[in-house]
């Protein structure tokens, strides 16, 4: 089990700090001069070599990256050019506080739901329920995310005035949470067919299986039969599944967040990409990246522990 | 079989909108055609935007950019990964997987986050866009030839071809591809509908085919800011969006279930 730990536990670093090389070595050395975008084409030779300077371009790219990334380890991402003077740490920081519940919210609402409906779904296989469910779940798969945003705008906030429209007033705020209730709900609706097709098809699969074949053949009633010996076996890929579905959702929400105006983290790789503030986009996909490569390496030592085949070497 | 006609009716629908709208237009797709934010009507089935422009006509010439760059994308990755994965499945060994592993990496971020990479060392137009769909897309055909490549290779007709002296590049595009070619459509579908909803997604975000051309993403962002005046500007381009995925999705079931007996088809 060590053994296993360490190897998955290895390769994520390694992982990830290829992806961060990759990511520093895509957006700042093959574009080449970061220094010209920085102060725009129009400006004097002095204050582009001062730029430069400061950028320490003048120094070989290998340097620069081993520079940063020994920085990136400490914890220190530089300094952002839109917001100057913020650390760009901070900013991601202030972005999480956001993006952090929100996608937490989104992917439990989509656990819950979606692993109900799929059991409601594998319990009547091939039935009417059933096949409304499957194409329910083929809706939900099918609806562009902002587009539900709009359309939940309306509904709820147009038309009902039930919930805030746009924007978050910060934690401290009354209410807050009201704000991140339709975004969240956006977010995991599609994710509510994917968990429900996922939980019916695994279930399907167990359900033909013979240790049900003998739970059933001993008299237990179906529902036991159901959620105490079928969905405990399916539990392993569902939660592995859920680990997946929040982390990219860190980075994946973006959208989303545009459609309700809320100050996370792709409202920041948004406003980096457009304006061009390298070390600002450079942090958002580090830490996307290390988000979804850390959560998969958890649900793979998660299989690995409940299930001794896998950590068979 | 339902699930074929509704799929190409679905689909079919939209599409048909989007070719006939290469030809011929209801309106002007950029000109005024009416009073802003009218209500659908016989003039304008769809009604009009905010400044007065037919809906219906800028849906149609506006699904051309969509399809045109999904289309484009899909191809690039599609090809691209396709042959990667064959020669990776062919000549195992470090090389190989470590292509695989690079292709792999790049699913680490979500594709919006990957245009947004890309926005800014290609500018935020179509060629950004157009590539990063396509990086999007490539991994998911690289595994798919990779591994169906990994089993074929030891089956006899391989073994047969090789012998008679076939050299790799034969028996790649002229064995192994033809034996891939339905799980490859399969995965085209399905990559299409996604394309189709990752670049209306980097549209509203306004990456992609600049103004004042249409595109489905922009013209919901636009009918959004108006949301409170009139909500069916923001309604009819989102549905014919998601009618063209769920038709193509409901395609790549049907094509799934029959090209692939092996894959028992849940009842």
């Amino acid at each position: 089990m060590l053994r296993f730990l360490l190897i998955r536990t290895a390769a994520m670093v390694a992982t990830g700090l290829v992806v961060a090389m990759a990511a520093f070595i895509g957006l700042t050395v093959i574009p080449g001069d970061a220094a010209r975008l920085m102060v725009g084409p129009e400006a004097t030779p002095e204050r582009y070599e001062a730029a430069r300077r400061a950028l320490g371009l003048d120094r070989p790219w290998h340097a620069r990256l081993a520079d940063w990334l020994g920085r990136a380890l400490r914890g220190d991402l530089g300094t952002s050019w839109r917001y100057p003077g913020w650390p760009v740490a901070a900013l991601l920081g202030q972005g999480l506080q956001v993006t952090f519940p929100l996608a937490l919210l989104a992917t439990l609402l989509a656990f819950l739901l979606g692993g109900l409906l799929g059991v409601a779904s594998a319990a009547r296989l091939g039935q009417p329920q059933d096949l409304l469910l499957s194409g329910l779940a083929q809706l939900g798969l099918a609806l562009p995310e902002f587009w539900l945003g709009i359309l939940f705008l309306l509904v709820f906030s147009v038309r009902l005035q039930l919930l805030p429209a746009t924007g978050f007033p910060g934690w401290e705020a009354e209410r807050a949470w009201a704000h991140l209730l339709l975004p969240g709900l956006t977010l995991a609706l599609p994710r509510v067919a994917y968990f429900a097709r996922l939980t019916r098809a695994v279930l399907a699969d167990l359900l033909a299986l013979e240790f049900v074949r003998t739970a059933r053949a001993k008299g237990l009633p179906e529902g036991r039969v159901l959620f105490w010996h079928a969905l405990r076996n399916a539990l392993l890929p569902l939660t592995a599944a859920l680990g997946l579905t929040f982390g990219r959702l860190l980075g994946g929400a973006l959208v989303v967040e545009r459609v309700f105006s809320l100050p996370g983290l792709g409202k920041y790789a948004l406003e980096a990409a457009l304006g061009r503030d390298l070390p600002l986009l450079l942090g958002v996909a580090v830490l996307v990246a290390a988000a979804v490569t850390a959560v998969s390496t958890a649900a793979e030592i998660l299989y690995g522990f409940l299930d001794p085949r896998i950590r068979a070497p | 079989m339902s699930r074929l006609v509704l799929g190409l009716g679905l689909t079919g629908l939209g599409l048909l909108l989007v070719v006939l709208g290469a030809f011929w237009l209801p309106h002007e797709a950029e000109a005024l055609s009416g009073p802003p934010l009218a209500p659908p009507s016989w003039a304008h089935p769809f009604g009009t935007d905010w400044f007065g422009r037919d809906v219906l006509s800028r849906v149609m010439a506006g699904g051309r950019a969509s399809w045109a760059v999904a289309t484009l994308a899909l191809a690039a990755g599609g090809t691209l990964g396709t042959l990667l994965g064959l020669v990776a499945g062919y000549f195992p060994g470090l090389g190989a997987s470590l292509l695989l592993r690079a292709a792999d990496a790049l699913l680490a971020f979500p594709p919006v986050l990957l245009a947004l990479l890309l926005a800014v060392l290609l500018g935020p137009g179509v060629p950004g866009v157009a590539v990063a769909l396509a990086l999007f897309n490539l991994p998911y055909f690289a595994r798919l030839a990779h591994a169906g490549t990994l089993e074929l290779r030891t089956r006899e007709f391989v073994l047969a071809a090789r012998s008679l002296g076939a050299g790799p590049g034969h028996i790649l595009l002229r064995h192994a591809l033809p034996n891939l070619a339905s799980p490859l459509l399969v995965q085209a579908t399905f990559s299409l509908a996604t394309s189709l909803l990752a670049e209306a997604a980097l549209s509203y975000l306004g990456l992609g085919v600049p103004p004042p051309h249409p595109t489905w993403g922009r013209m919901l962002g636009e009918a959004q800011t108006h949301l409170f005046r009139s909500p069916w500007p923001a309604v009819f381009p989102g549905l014919v969006l998601t009618g063209s995925v769920l038709g193509l999705n409901l395609l790549g079931d049907f094509l799934r279930d029959r090209l692939d007996p092996r894959l028992r088809r849940l009842p």
